[in-house]
């Protein structure tokens, strides 16, 4: 028996990261120099067959501007991944990812599953990708380098977070009762935080 | 609430519709199939419109040889050459204020061929064509009407209260403000007035009512002759003769519903594009909410603004960049020089009203109200949307 798995993905990110243009090229497979911004949210669907699973991920993209930040919640709320873009090319805008973070922490679902993506690849970075690596891998993670433009590495974004989604659905039923223990699932299912960075970084 | 993303194709043939916006491929066929019915109607639509306003400006004629309106046309004719004095004193770059002649005729019909894409006049500021002026005025009484005269005394009075709290040359700027000169406080003042009255009450005709007075603030203070009493007396004399005006007084008081009941017709059946921009402004009153130089003090601010304030001012610049080449991108009027006047528009509103600042799709807003309007008329009408449709 097929049955389709929802799962929600967010988009959060500081504005002109390239959100939209990141589901556009995902969903559509188009891009475009010029994309208007996005005034409220946007949502698209992309259905997928993961491993023999029919995968339905339905993706919200956020307006940008700090100005609907207070919009989040909405968005985020039963959210089952984030995933929190940001711009190589403009150090604000990582420190605005992790201000996310923090906020998702307190207010969002305990298992949102959070992917960091630092868009633009194709140009050169402002932002250093192993200190942003370091900083993914330390809230429990992942990080991808992509490019709206070139097509680097989008599919692979939304995949991992299908993956990790998916992973952790299966966990939950395998311990029906234990729904309480959610923040434990997360743990066991993600890798261990390394420990703390040595400050030598090169 | 939430906007679908259109499945748009990237963007390679040059289809745009008469506004300059590019017709996406999916409705490009259905959008030439009906593009001369679509030219007939609006020939037709023109022609009733200018019927209309043609008729009802001939009985403004009449009216104006009968004397029943002539106290108000002429301190607003007063007004308008003292503007115009004023504008000469300060060699300022408006120099559009010439009222009564048929130029916001010809300048409209370059509007449209700015939609082309030509080369863009600089212009700041239009009156509209003199056939709507009537239609403008009869609007105004309209909604006068609406409010009890109780409210309409309470706003007079505040209005006149700041009015005699207010001495010239003596500004109370706020901590933090940059004195720019003598006359932007004298504009500072003014602002404040207005948004005093606006506090008491959140309509349209107090605006009116206190822009109104403030104009008389305004040149009473820039004389230096007319001393606070009888420019109080004049605030009470012209508040009076805008109380006693109503649609039907305007219209001859038999064709009064004829008139309305045409105008409503004629606004259900579309606006023509020629008349527009102007339409918008008769309807939203942008003549009477504007004030004369406002928007050069606010734009003038930059120099000052960037170095004192702090990161506020800077943070909207900084977002506001990010948005102008996001603005209808490829729109044939929003060139350089459109960019530039979209930038100011907005730079401009920002400073307005800092509580609000710039938000996303205001941006939107803007820009298509520059493409129908020179851009001071684009700022007030602008700064009426966003107030009236909060």
């Amino acid at each position: 028996m097929m049955r389709t798995v929802p799962i929600k993905v967010v988009l959060l990110g500081d504005g002109r990261v390239g959100k939209t243009s990141l589901v556009l090229r995902y969903v559509n497979a188009t891009f475009s120099e010029q994309q208007t911004p996005t005034i409220q949210a946007s949502y698209l669907t992309k259905r997928l067959n993961f491993n023999g699973a029919m995968v339905t991920l339905a993706i919200w993209d956020t307006a940008g501007q700090e100005r609907f930040h207070a919009l989040g919640p909405i968005y985020y709320r039963d959210a089952d991944a984030a995933l929190l873009v940001y711009d190589i090319t403009d150090k604000d805008s990582f420190d605005r990812v992790k201000s996310w973070v923090k906020e998702l922490r307190k207010m969002a679902p305990k298992d949102i599953i959070l992917a960091i993506a630092g868009n633009k690849c194709d140009m050169n970075s402002q932002v250093d990708l192993k200190d942003s690596e370091r900083y993914a891998a330390s809230i429990g993670s992942s990080h991808f380098n992509t490019s709206a433009k070139s097509n680097i590495g989008i599919e692979e974004t939304f995949l991992d977070i299908a993956r990790r989604v998916l992973e952790q659905k299966k966990a939950l039923a395998e311990n029906v009762p234990a729904s309480t223990q959610r923040k434990t699932m997360v743990i066991i299912d993600e890798p261990p935080p390394p420990p703390p960075p040595s400050k030598c970084c090169s | 609430m939430v906007k679908g993303v259109k499945q748009g194709p990237s963007i390679i043939e040059e289809n745009r519709d008469i506004y300059g916006f590019i017709v996406s491929s999916q409705h490009l066929q259905r959008y030439r199939e009906y593009a001369s019915i679509y030219e007939e109607e609006e020939a037709e639509r023109s022609d009733r419109w200018e019927l209309f306003l043609r008729t009802y400006s001939e009985d403004r004629q009449a009216e104006l040889a009968s004397g029943t309106i002539t106290s108000e046309e002429q301190v607003y004719k007063n007004g308008s050459q003292k503007k115009d004095s004023h504008d000469n004193l300060r060699g300022s770059r408006d120099s559009t204020t010439n009222v009564d002649n048929l130029d916001g005729r010809l300048e409209y019909s370059n509007a449209g061929k700015q939609l082309k894409g030509n080369h863009r006049t600089v212009q700041t500021w239009c009156s509209v064509r003199p056939s709507l002026r009537l239609l403008e005025r009869a609007l105004r009484k309209q909604t006068n009407n609406t409010f009890s005269s109780n409210a309409h005394k309470l706003s007079v009075a505040t209005a006149i209260d700041s009015l005699n709290s207010f001495a010239p040359h003596e500004q109370p700027l706020e901590s933090g403000e940059v004195k720019i000169n003598s006359e932007s406080g004298l504009l500072e003042n003014q602002i404040k007035i207005q948004n005093l009255a606006e506090e008491k009450s959140d309509t349209t005709i107090f605006l009116e009512e206190s822009e109104r007075l403030d104009s008389i603030n305004f040149f009473g203070a820039g004389n230096q002759t007319k001393d606070k009493e009888s420019a109080t007396d004049e605030v009470h004399k012209i508040a009076s003769v805008e109380c006693s005006h109503k649609w039907e007084e305007i219209f001859h008081p038999a064709e009064a519903l004829a008139a309305r009941d045409e105008l409503n017709l004629l606004v259900r059946g579309g606006v023509p594009m020629a008349f527009r921009g102007e339409l918008w402004q008769v309807f939203v009153g942008t003549t009477a909410r504007r004030v004369e130089g406002h928007y050069d003090v606010l734009l003038n601010q930059s120099s000052n603004f960037e170095h004192t304030a702090s990161g506020a001012i800077e943070k909207w610049t900084s977002q506001i960049e990010k948005d102008l080449p996001r603005t209808f991108p490829g729109h044939p009027a929003l060139d350089k020089d459109g960019r530039n006047a979209l930038r100011r528009l907005l730079t401009a509103y920002a400073r307005h009203n800092p509580d609000v600042g710039y938000c996303q799709a205001m941006n939107f807003f803007a820009a298509l109200l520059l493409l129908l309007m020179p851009e001071e008329n684009a700022f007030w009408s602008d700064s009426h949307f966003i107030k009236f449709s909060a």
